[in-house]
Parts: C-alpha cells; structure tokens; sequence
C-alpha cells in the first residue's frame, strides 16, 4: 500500500471546553511516561521514543511511540475524571483515578474485546491493540492501551469544505460505509444530498 | 463477513471470556446493565435510568417504558452490533478515501432494532 502522503498529525480541541483542557494537560503530570515506553519496548524488543505530538480529548491522551526500525504505534492513556462543578483538578488534591471504578475498567475491556472481536469476525478494518492495563494502579499510573497507528485522517477532515466528500469518491466511500451496516445508507443520504 | 450478517441472542455489550478466549455478552459498557434476553428489557432500563435523570424528558420515557414490547420487530432477537456514532467523523480514510479505520468501537454494543 502506498505511503498516505497527507497524513497529518492533529487533534481537533475547538469542541472541548478550556477548563477541560487544561485539566487534561495538566493530568499528564501524573502520568509515568518512561514506564510506558519501557513496556512498548519489550512488547517488540526494539527502543523507542515518544514523538514531539500530544493529542488531547476530555478523557484521552495520545501519543506516538517511534520505534527505531520507524514502526509507529499510537499510545492512549486514560486521564483521570475532572470535577467541574468546584472547578479543583483532581491532581492537585492527590485524587487521580479514585473515579476510576470496576465499571470504567469494563467498559475499557469491552472496548479491546469488541475491536478484536471486529478483527476476528469481520474485514472491518480496526487497529490492533498490542497491549493494554484497564487498571490504574499500574507502572504508568493510568489505564492505557498501546495500539496501530493508522495513517489516515477522519473522513470529515480530509474534504477541504466539511462534510462535503468529492462527488468522484461518492460511490467508492458510500459503499465501504454501507457494507458496515445497512442503516449508515439513511444516514448518508441525508447527509450528503 | 459483514458486521450486519452477525447476530447475537442477547442485549449488551461484547467481552472476551479471559479463561475459554471465547466471546459472550455482558453487561453494557454504559453502565445500563444487563446483558438483556430482550428488547423490552433493554427499552425499560433505558427509560427506567432517564426517567430518574434530573432533566428527564419524563413523558417520553414513561411511554418508551410502557411500549417497550412493541417498539422492535424482534422483541427476542436476533440482536446485532451496531456503532451508535458511526458517521465521517469516526472514520479514517486516506485521499482517495479509502476506508483505513473505524474508530470509537467503546460505544458499540449488541442492539435491537
């Protein structure tokens, strides 16, 4: 497969409120990132290092892991909830994960199982996760999964006017979408008429 | 295989059993609960947890509850998995937009329809 050429590294914060950002910022203090690197390295057995990119979510950090033979993988370490309502950052109080319950482990479980699980049954592309901790109480100091980097750019991005894709990919990009579920063709219809 | 063609015989959310590697489905990852063995089940836990919601749309969920057994085709399944969000923000696509990736699958779960 040729090399996506306009791949480009960016992470769209315009629909995240400033305090949650700052929040999440500032919870990567927490966050042992050598820890991190050490186990991606023993997962392949070759060094890496984190590169210059951080992107941040409400609840997600993501880096990259560059590996020295330039494999790339994708590293998202969960940050710990923020309580807007006293506008004090969990951090400061020494709280970190206590909202981090078995539940939130689950769901983080079920996320891995239901990307394998599309891997397995279907040809569905997903990335593959290489290695995870639904825990926080861990070397990292968060729940994390270590995953492909997948060299694309969200379908909403690429076209230069949103959600307007060139007529000459309609038919190729509408029917990918449609044999991943049926209901995708309404929904489609409506939003590119 | 296509994601449509699978079907599941219960409500919920997908988990790889760590002792027999095989997959089941437990409970929703949205912290609804089940797994649930039918679509009526599952209307009323949604209704039931909106409802209860401080700026619960009150009437709506009530009657979501009360016709809970009438609101899918296939009250008893098969169920299938289905992403809640699927749309161009969730996917990632190289410049001649091949499909590359689906993303958010923590949202996807095993529904009625």
């Amino acid at each position: 497969m040729p090399e996506f050429t306009k791949f480009r590294w960016q992470s769209n914060t315009s629909n995240i409120k400033d305090e949650y950002l700052t929040h999440s910022k500032s919870s990567t203090q927490i966050i042992c990132w050598g820890a991190l690197k050490d186990a991606a390295h023993k997962v392949r057995n070759v060094s890496c290092q984190f590169g210059q990119q951080y992107g941040f979510g409400a609840r997600h950090v993501v880096r990259e892991l560059v590996f020295d033979d330039d494999v790339n993988w994708i590293a998202r370490v969960n940050l710990p909830e923020m309580n807007l309502g006293t506008q004090e950052h969990n951090l400061s109080k020494g709280i970190g994960f206590s909202t981090w319950t078995g539940e939130s482990a689950a769901a983080l479980q079920s996320e891995i199982d239901t990307m394998s699980f599309i891997h397995e049954y279907t040809d569905i592309p997903v990335p593959q996760v290489f290695l995870y901790d639904t825990g926080a109480n861990n070397a990292v100091g968060a729940p994390y999964m270590l995953m492909e980097c997948i060299k694309g750019n969200p379908a909403l991005d690429v076209a230069a006017h949103p959600n307007k894709i060139p007529a000459q990919y309609h038919a190729k990009y509408i029917e990918a979408e449609a044999s991943i579920v049926v209901i995708t063709l309404l929904r489609l219809t409506l939003i590119y008429r | 295989m296509k994601l449509w063609t699978l079907e599941f015989d219960k409500i919920g959310s997908i988990f790889r059993n760590p002792d027999s590697g095989k997959y089941e489905i437990g409970p929703m990852a949205n912290r609804l609960g089940g797994p649930f063995e039918t679509a009526a089940d599952y209307y009323r836990a949604w209704a039931t947890k909106n409802m209860s919601a401080p700026d619960a749309t009150s009437d709506l969920s009530r009657q979501i509850y009360e016709l809970a057994p009438f609101i899918s085709t296939d009250n008893h399944g098969p169920f299938r998995l289905f992403h809640p969000d699927f749309a161009v923000h969730n996917v990632l696509v190289d410049e001649e937009y091949n499909l590359l990736s689906v993303n958010r699958l923590g949202i996807c779960f095993c529904g009625s329809f």
